[in-house]
Formats: C-alpha cells, structure tokens, sequence
C-alpha cells in the first residue's frame, strides 16, 4: 500500500508539474486541416539561440543585427558596396583622416538619442573586449566634433573602413545597454520577452526612424537538430529556419506546398590547408598537386546530388564577387598534371601496384577535419579522388578545438576546413587569411613578402581601381603559393513559407527581417 | 538504519570529492586555452591581442597552480557558488536551477509513463506467461531497447505532429502537456523495455514461490494474492532500476533535449560542452552527480522500508 502511494504520488506531482507554466502565451490555433496556424502579424523563426546580448564580444549574438534589432554604420547592398545605414555620410579628409557624419533625429528604443556618444560607446566597447572576429587597432581614435560629428584617425591610409562598418559587431548599441538579458539598438524590432533557450519576442518599433514598419513582430525559436528544423517548417510551426535544413530534406521540402525552398550560398569554401613546414608540403609542387588531383565537379554532385547551386571552387574568391579573378582561378582538375608534379617531387609509383611511393614508403597523407556538415562527406569523396590517383589519405574526424591546437603546434598534414575569404563582401579580410599573422596562414606555416605587401597596398588603397588591381595580385600570389587549396563552396539549403515576404535575401547570405518584411497567406 | 544512513552519507562526500577532482580536470587535461576559447571567434578563428588575452588569463585565476585553483573553485562550491559562465559572465548556479526544472518536469512526466505502462504490462506477461500476450510484451520491450532514441523521436514526430496534427513538433512552449507529450514519449521508452522485462522476471519468480501457494491455499482472492504477495516482492529491484532510470532522466538525454529544443540540463551541458564553458560542464557534472548519489540513497532508504527483512548490520 506504501508502495502504491508512493507511486501514486509521483504520478499526481509529474500531473502536476506537466500542466504548470506560464500562461500560453502562443496565439496559434488548429486550422481546419489540423495543422497549426498562426497569428498573422507574427513571424516565427528558428535561430541560432546564445546566451549573451552582447554584440562586441559574441559574434552569435552581433546577429540580431540580421533580426532587425540593431544596426550598423553603413552595411552591404546587393551589389556589394558599403552604403550608409546610421551614418549620413563618411569623408576622407586626407590619408589618415575620415569625417563621419551621423543621421540625425533617431532613437534607441529606449529612448536613449543616438548620436556621437553611442558610437564611441560602442567602439570603446569593442576595443576594451579584444573585438572578435578581426580587430580595429588600424584606428587610432575616434573624436567627437560635436553630437553629430566624428573625426576618425588611422595609422595608415584604410581604404576598406565603410566596409569594417558593416561588420555586425560594430553595430552601434545604446550606453544605457546591461547586454544582460536585452538589447537595445535602433533597428525597426525592439525586445519584447526574453526567455533562455526558449524564445526570444521581439516587437515592432513605432518609432523607427526609417519609416514604418509592416510586421507586428518576431518569435525567435532556438532549433539545434537539422531534421526538427524541417518539421517544424513542414508543420507550419516556424516560417523560416535561419540555420538550415538537411540536404537529405531538399526534394521532400519541394513537396510541401507551403514552401519555398532554396540554396543559398553561404560566403564559405571549403578549403585544404596544408602543413606547409612539413615535408612533402613544404614542396609547392607537391600542393599543386593535390589540387589538380582533385576532381571538383565530380565531387559537388557527389554532396549536393539534385540539389541546385552546388559550386565548384576554383580560386580563392568565389566568382559571384567582383572582387574575383577570373585569372587566378586556376584550381583545375588534371590527373596527368598531378602525377607529373608528384614525380618531379619524387613521388611516384615505384613497384607498379597504383600506389605512390615516397622516400621508400606508401605516401600516405593525413587529413583531418570534423564530423559536422558536410566535412565528413567531403572527405571521405577526397579520400576516394586521391585513392584513385595513388596516394593512401587515413581521416581523422575531431572537434575544431583540436585542429586548433594541432596547427598550432603544426601537428598535422591537412587540415579539411572552410573559411569565409570575403567577410561581408571585403577584400580586406583576405589579410585574416593570408596574411603572415593570420590564424590561417600561420597554422599552415605560409609567409610570404609579396603577399603580405599586396595585402597591405591593397588595404591602402584608396581608389577602387587600385585596390582591384591590388587584390587580383592577392590572388595570383595565393594560388601560385598555394598553402590553401579551395574545393567548393558552401552551400546549404534553407525552407521558407510563403506567406512571409520581403526577407532581405542578399548576395552575401545575409537574411534580414527589415521594416519591409510582412506577412501574407 | 543511523547507522546505515551516516556510512552512506560518509560514501556520498567521498564520492563527490572523487568527482570534483575529475571534474575540475577538464581544464587542464584538454588541449584548449580557455581564453582563446572564450575570447575568440570560432567561425573565422580571430583572436584578439595576446594582452587581453592574458588579462582575461589574470582575471579569471588561470595562471595560478593548479591545487590553488581547485582549492578556491572548490570552496566557493561549498558555499553554493558555482561560478560564472565563460561566455557570458553570468552565475552557473541560476542556470542550473532554471535548466534543471525542465529537465525534472519532463522526467517525471517520462518516468510516470514508464511506471504507469511497463508495470502493470510486466505483471500481464507474468500472470499469461508463454501465451501470445507475453510474447507481444516481451517483442514491445525488446523493441523499445533496440531503438536508438533519436530514430523513436523523429518516428513519434511524424506521427504524432505532422500526420496527426495534433502535438507540436518540439519546443518548450509555455512549458504545457501538449508540449512534454511527444519528447516524454520518446524518453519514457528508453527506459520503458526494460523496467517492463524485470518487472515480468520477478513476477514469474516470485509466483514459484511457497508463500504464493501459501496464500492460494489460505483461500485469498487471486488479486490480493498477485498484489499483495507477488507485485510487492517482484518490486524490490524494480524500485531499484526505476530510480536509477530516473536519477539518469534528471541527468539529462542530451539527444531528447537537442531533438525537441527542450531548454532542459542536458541541454546545457551539451551546450557548455560545445562551447568549451568548462565552469558550466564542471558545475552541472557535480550537481548531477550529486543528483544520482542522492536518489541511489534514497533508493536504498525506500528499499529498506519496503522490505523490512532487509538488514544493513555490521556483517553485510
């Protein structure tokens, strides 16, 4: 009888606990079909869910840049230049000096003017915390002239700042901000209700300076695993996913007829870091090599299979950018090119078995990368390319905290990554890559002079002329030295309901819910 | 029965001083630096200057000896701080208490579907062994253990959500049955197979038993008998799985609460995992630890009090 009361009571308090909660705040009712439907002023999202609101040090957070709610000084327009969004207008005095010139009359949500104080606010903020992501200290200050006037000094001639200032993390935040469970900006949503990795509620801003705002507001919904994400979507839980959904899912979405499904590419290639101080990496023949060893096209339709917009990569800026150069994009596929390299780096097939030899041994190589997206699947499909053309390539699938420590300590052969060459569609972030004190270069043991010369007159320069001319060298230098082969890019494949409307689908795979985007069945 | 208990409370700390030791490890066994995990970018792998790198290093006690920074991480444990997250600088111990009321209010939900099916179906097998009833039984339990746990989620989803329309996909809602449904579903079947299989075993044991003829014998109705007599002897280490299954419940599936976006404790490890939060990871591996050796303990208490002729004594 104990026993049963025990039990009983157990039963009664989960009961108990199961119908308490907040009062439903969900407005989502069954349609006729069964299927939820919901408010129509309401977007819902899935997002990528962290816990901090601030947009300095936490590059997931600077994101609610993209979800209306916080704006920057200038930001990219479709075709890829820097326009001005808080800022008015931004003037070089001379070589070193800029005049920022601030839009007048706008407010942050609370109220709070924003004005030359906010933006000093913010880039004091920036530069106290170590600025992720790339750093500023090319800025010497940033002095105010009066409420609406900033005088911003370099330490060399910075062609590229407009663009730095689309960065999200530069997205200029009021003074009066905790970060601690809010954040206020001066995008055309503002914080409505916040609970941790449940959802975030954001409302429309009455007041925003940039004119009315359509949508009534946003739910941000955290969704980690790729295949609820397509559920929620197919069950009309969600309107859009920011994070995308499976490949797998791309011709089972097609058949829902709610949706809208397409690829986007997402600014990243997947690249091939090899250890440069290491033989037979050291021998640039031997890089080339690999690269024309690898058969790019076969390998894009081996991943995306019926999927569209699968890219092959064949220079180190994707063609879709201007920035490109079409002739340093000379990342082909050549088996007998391969295999002439690899002999004149005495690595060739020496008893006849298809398999290549070095220094006496069966050249076996090491590649290593991670489990998640599409690395796995990559490698495996390299691993099958290099078999055929003879060289043996054991995987090994770890976290990035690992491969971070082994090209730190240049314990590795190849490393299978990917890595955003143009960050908000800026050459400037070429620098982040090759430069002799970048995390990638210096992981892959690359320094050259020549290259990191270009980089700096290509930041120097002021006329967009030069800085072509100087970032197409850039590129002619990358893949000559070739330390990083590209593969192909990333594409990933995302659902939206068609009700939704006028997200900001930009080239640089950015989604913005924006005062434009409203709802429509 | 003091006696008992003080042993097993003595047990309890020696165990938790165990874990602690490993637990603050993490830190120094790994090959991460934690200001560079911190601090750093892991999308583009930017780091900021070394200076503040070293500062964070300075702030947070990093470059202290390693006995130093136990001994203080330690303290502050048993004054119930249990440190600042990392990555947002906020108190652990908040976190934990607001994560781990999903996490119980899930499992409890889970672990009384468990109870309330796999019991009474144990006892149904037992009573029609060999019939086509316990072989129905027995494959259900079989197959609820084969499964893996993310499969029965996606196969319960579309069941359930997209054909039946009648449950969410996932998400905590406003925290509702309509929301526990599928994901307590999916967890309660883990668990399901084989608290039903043990209970069936001992049912068909005990019903060898002399005292079950005994009963029969002395004229008692069948249900007193099978109640009385044989359920409450066949619970004794169903009692036992049943709260170790639960204690793990209260751990957390981290595959449950990743599948159904359930803001649950097992969710922030997996989270503090990810993101190389070690003050996270250590705290939640600590109170979950404590966790299981509490409910062990109280097992063992209900175990006794069950069961009277149980004796803990100087020779056992």
């Amino acid at each position: 009888m104990r026993l049963t009361a025990v039990l009983a009571a157990a039963a009664m308090l989960g009961g108990m606990l199961a119908g308490c909660g907040s009062n439903d705040s969900s407005k989502s009712g069954k349609g006729e079909t069964g299927k939820v439907q919901q408010n129509e002023d309401i977007a819902k999202f899935i997002y990528q869910v962290t816990d901090s609101f601030d947009t300095s040090i936490n590059y997931i957070a600077a994101s609610w840049v993209t979800y209306g709610v916080a704006e920057t000084l200038f930001e990219v327009d479709e075709e890829g230049n820097a326009v001005p969004l808080l800022a008015d207008s931004m003037e070089m005095k001379d070589d070193l000096h800029w005049t920022l010139k601030l839009k007048e009359g706008i407010k942050f949500h609370d109220g709070t003017p924003f004005n030359a104080d906010a933006v000093l606010f913010t880039f004091d903020r920036l530069a106290a915390t170590g600025e992720i992501g790339g750093n500023f200290d090319f800025i010497v200050s940033m002095d105010k002239k009066d409420d609406y006037t900033i005088e911003i000094t370099t330490t060399e001639a910075y062609g590229a700042l407009k663009e730095r200032f689309c960065e999200y993390k530069t997205a200029i935040v009021s003074p009066t901000n905790k970060f601690e469970d809010t954040l206020i900006g001066t995008g055309p949503f503002k914080f409505k209700e916040t609970q941790k990795d449940v959802k975030n509620v954001v409302e429309k801003n009455d007041d925003y300076w940039g004119g009315d705002v359509k949508l009534a507001g946003a739910e941000f919904y955290p969704g980690e695993d790729e295949m609820t994400r397509s559920f929620q979507l197919y069950n009309n839980e969600v309107d859009f996913s920011i994070l995308n959904i499976p490949i797998t899912e791309y011709e089972n979405a097609k058949t829902k007829e709610q949706l809208d499904v397409f690829t986007l590419d997402c600014d990243y290639t997947h690249i091939m870091i090899l250890n440069t101080t290491k033989a037979p990496f050291d021998n640039k023949d031997v890089r080339h090599a690999f690269s024309y060893a690898i058969d790019r096209e076969q390998l894009v339709n081996s991943i995306y299979g019926n999927v569209e917009g699968g890219v092959p990569s064949f220079g180190v800026v994707p063609v879709k950018y201007s920035w490109s150069n079409p002739d340093a994009c000379t990342a082909v596929y050549d088996r007998e090119k391969a295999l002439e390299l690899f002999r004149n780096a005495g690595i060739e097939d020496t008893d006849g078995d298809g398999m290549l030899e070095y220094e006496g041994a069966p050249f076996t190589v090491t590649i290593m990368t991670y489990e998640t997206g599409l690395y796995k699947n990559a490698v495996e499909i390299l691993q099958s390319q290099l078999k055929d053309i003879g060289v043996n390539v054991e995987l090994e699938i770890t976290t990035w905290d690992v491969t971070d420590q082994k090209m730190s300590d240049k314990d590795y052969d190849i490393n299978f990554d990917s890595v955003p060459f143009l960050e908000f569609g800026s050459p400037v972030s070429l620098a982040n890559k090759f430069g002799s004190d970048a995390y990638f270069a210096l992981g892959a043991g690359y320094a050259s002079e020549e290259m990191d010369l270009a980089l700096e007159e290509g930041s120097k320069a002021l006329e967009e002329e030069t800085r072509k001319e100087k970032y197409d060298k850039v590129q002619e230098i990358a893949m000559e030295d070739m330390p990083f082969i590209p593969v192909f890019e990333v594409v990933k494949v995302y659902a939206m309901n068609k009700r939704l409307h006028d997200m900001d689908l930009n080239t640089y795979s950015v989604f913005k819910l924006t005062k434009d985007t409203y709802i429509q069945d | 029965m003091w006696r008992f208990i003080g042993r097993r409370l003595v047990q309890f700390i020696g165990i938790l001083f165990l874990v602690s030791i490993v637990c603050f490890s993490i830190n120094f066994i790994t090959p991460i630096d934690t200001a560079k995990r911190a601090l750093g970018d892991p999308m583009t792998h930017s780091l900021p200057d070394e200076t503040i790198l070293e500062r964070f290093r300075e702030e947070k006690g990093l470059n202290r000896p390693l006995h130093e920074q136990y001994l203080e991480w330690l303290g502050k444990i048993l004054h119930g701080d249990l440190g600042e997250s990392l990555i947002t600088g906020e108190p652990v111990g908040e976190d934990i208490v607001y994560h781990f009321e999903k996490t119980f209010s899930l499992a409890v939900f889970a672990m009384g579907l468990t109870l309330v099916f796999a019991i009474p179906l144990g006892i149904l097998c037992a009573l029609r062994q060999n019939k086509f009833i316990d072989y129905i039984g027995r494959l259900l339990a079989m197959t609820a253990v084969s499964m893996p746990g993310f499969w029965v989620s996606y196969l319960l989803i579309i069941a359930l959500a997209l054909k039946g329309g009648i449950l969410p996909v996932a998400g905590y809602g406003d925290g509702s049955l309509k929301y526990m449904v599928i994901p307590g579903i999916a967890l309660s079947l883990m668990s399901f197979g084989t608290v039903m299989k043990m209970m069936r075993n001992n049912m068909v044991d005990v019903m060898k038993e002399d005292y079950m003829i005994t009963a029969e014998a002395k004229g008692l109705h069948p249900f007193q008998i099978i109640m009385k007599h044989g359920v409450k002897n066949a619970l004794i280490s169903v009692i036992t799985l049943a709260g170790m299954t639960f204690a793990s419940m209260l751990a957390g599936s981290a595959v449950i609460e990743k599948i159904f976006a359930w803001p649950g404790i097992g969710h922030m490890i997996l989270s503090g995992i990810e993101n190389k939060d070690f003050p996270v990871v250590q705290a939640c591996v600590i109170v979950v630890s404590a966790i299981y050796l509490m409910i062990n303990f109280l097992v063992d208490i209900l175990y006794i009090i069950i069961n009277p002729r149980i004796r803990y004594d100087k020779e056992n």
